[in-house]
């Protein structure tokens, strides 16, 4: 068996620490402050983490004293774990943290997810989702040019789940059908469950709601809605001016029937990804109702980005000779 | 128009998958006859490719392909991040429970031996009923397993029953209908957008 030399293997990872600075430096630029996930909790911290869509379990570790302890499954779930008992309500944080989230694989045992995340918490309003969001895009713009954001907000299909009166678990069932996208599970459980004319309306046409922001927009705005609909139109509305104005607005794809395997989210979520690579570069979103399951509601929105993922690209990059990542020229805040 | 990859499953639905696509227009697509396991039609600007039913849902979600062509048996089996996009509507069939009789051979509380390919889909099911169960897992030919007693009943497709009526052997239970589906990597999804949707219009048009 032959390896690579041993300086390509260096090269990686000089390439490695270097994308993980030039992150590093542009929060830091931006105003966030450091916070250091710890790597082992206790488990029931995480339970609200079970039950998500496509999620691979927690991997277990047992103490000396014979307590079983989790691996940090999630570097978010990990700060809100330890912030929400310290909560004063006037606070207002920008955090990030540079940590690795571990989870159980039947097939490569133990996977281990390299992570960079912003947190932006205690406030509540369009500015900082459209800011954390502007970060992020500037991010990945850093690196390549040719990325899609695929933008939606989750207050449209739950606000569409209000209407419907249905169990839980059936719900949940509904979410996975409309996660994978699949119209023909969608036309079936439509026939078999006896919803409102408007509902079915809207769920029928919700893979329609895919594509050019502006379009989305205006083509959701003419099927039937509720307050919370209605709400999240508003917000996307406003968002896709936005983009506009910074010029982001070809890099990105709104998608209304968007459902994020941590289920967590209440409000603007978005991932990110590059062409030729088959995974999230970068996913995010707000997250308030899940602060509340730590027993304070904390308003919280950010994003992570797979280093992985993110050193591939800058290496890929250079062996191009593409010219070397620095940090953006103008901060925003 | 993008360049696409389509992985199809091999057997069955490749055959269904070839009758589809002639039928929709495209032209240059002849299935895996021959010994080569890759066929691209320059017009269309696709390349097939022809893997194991079983192997197709990894190729699409590592973005070696595209889009795939697999039943939807195979989809629950291997419970893999995908966009089911499209139902195809050939190679409709069944999964049943089957066995001896028309009705289960034990009790709740005694453990039941099913002898099947599916063993996922297997546990997920008897999981749901709370019924107790012991996997048998076997490559194929599973109609046998309780003709020589080993297993109680068997988890397999059915598509017109005679293969069961050879042996014996009656359905005691249906769980869920299965027919051939187009899935999408969600990422290339993203990216090749007008493209798979215009793929995935011509082929709904001719669809049974």
């Amino acid at each position: 068996m032959k390896y690579n030399p041993i300086y390509e293997e260096v090269e990686f990872l000089g390439q490695k620490y270097k994308t993980k600075r030039i992150i590093e430096d542009i929060l830091i630029k931006e105003g966030y402050e450091y916070f250091e996930p710890s790597n082992f909790d206790d488990i029931d911290r995480f339970l609200p983490l079970t039950n998500n869509i496509g999620q691979a379990p927690i991997v277990k570790v047992i103490a000396g004293d014979s307590r079983i302890l989790a691996l940090n499954p999630d570097n978010t779930t990990s700060l809100i774990s330890w912030i929400a008992p310290l909560w004063q309500d006037d606070v207002k944080l920008k955090l990030f943290y540079s940590s690795t989230a571990f989870r159980s694989d039947k097939e490569a045992g133990i996977i281990e997810i390299k992570q960079i995340g912003v947190e932006r918490l205690g406030e509540k309003d369009f500015q900082t989702d459209a800011e954390v969001l502007l970060l992020a895009l500037d991010i990945l713009n850093q690196f390549r040019s040719d990325f899609i954001m695929e933008i939606s907000d989750s207050k449209y299909v739950n606000g569409l789940l209000e209407e419907i009166d249905l169990p839980l678990s059936v719900k949940r069932r509904l979410k996975g059908i409309i996660y994978r996208k699949d119209k023909k599970g969608l036309s079936d459980f439509i026939k078999t469950s006896a919803l409102s004319e408007p509902v079915s309306k809207c769920l029928l046409n919700i893979f329609d709601l895919q594509g050019d922001a502006k379009d989305i927009v205006s083509k959701a705005k003419r099927l039937p809605l509720n307050q919370t609909m209605a709400e999240s139109l508003q917000e996307l509305d406003m968002l896709q001016n936005l983009l506009n104005t910074y010029g982001y607005l070809g890099r990105v794809s709104f998608d209304l029937s968007m459902i994020t395997e941590l289920d967590y989210y209440n409000g603007l979520t978005f991932k990110g990804y590059y062409p030729g690579y088959f995974k999230e570069a970068l996913s995010g979103g707000r997250y308030d109702s899940f602060t509340e399951k730590y027993g304070k509601k904390i308003p919280a929105v950010g994003f992570s980005l797979d280093l992985d993922q993110m050193t591939k690209v800058s290496l890929d990059r250079s062996q191009k000779g593409c010219e070397p990542i620095g940090l953006p020229e103008n901060s925003r805040s | 128009m993008d360049y696409l990859k389509i992985a199809v499953a091999k057997g069955r639905t490749e055959k269904g998958a070839a009758e589809i696509f002639k039928k929709a227009g495209f032209k240059g697509y002849v299935g895996s006859e021959s010994y080569r396991l890759t066929c691209t039609c320059e017009e269309e600007n696709i390349t097939f490719i022809h893997v194991k039913p079983l192997d197709v849902t990894t190729y699409v979600q590592d973005g070696a392909a595209d889009l795939g062509i697999v039943g939807k048996d195979m989809l629950l089996e291997n419970s893999s991040i995908l966009y089911e996009i499209s139902d195809l509507g050939f190679g409709k069939c069944k999964l049943v429970v089957a066995g001896l009789k028309d009705q289960y051979p034990r009790g709740k509380e005694e453990t039941l031996k099913v002898a099947t390919s599916y063993p996922n889909i297997t546990k997920a099911y008897f999981g749901e009923k709370k019924q107790k169960i012991r996997v048998v897992k076997l490559g194929g030919s599973v109609e046998l397993a309780p003709l020589l007693g080993l297993s109680d009943v068997i988890v397999d497709l059915v598509e017109t029953g005679s293969t069961l009526k050879a042996n014996g052997l009656k359905v005691i239970e249906e769980i869920c209908e299965v027919s051939a589906k187009l899935v999408a990597n969600r990422i290339s999804y993203r990216f090749k957008y007008e493209s798979i949707n215009q793929l995935v219009k011509r082929l709904e048009e001719v669809c049974p």
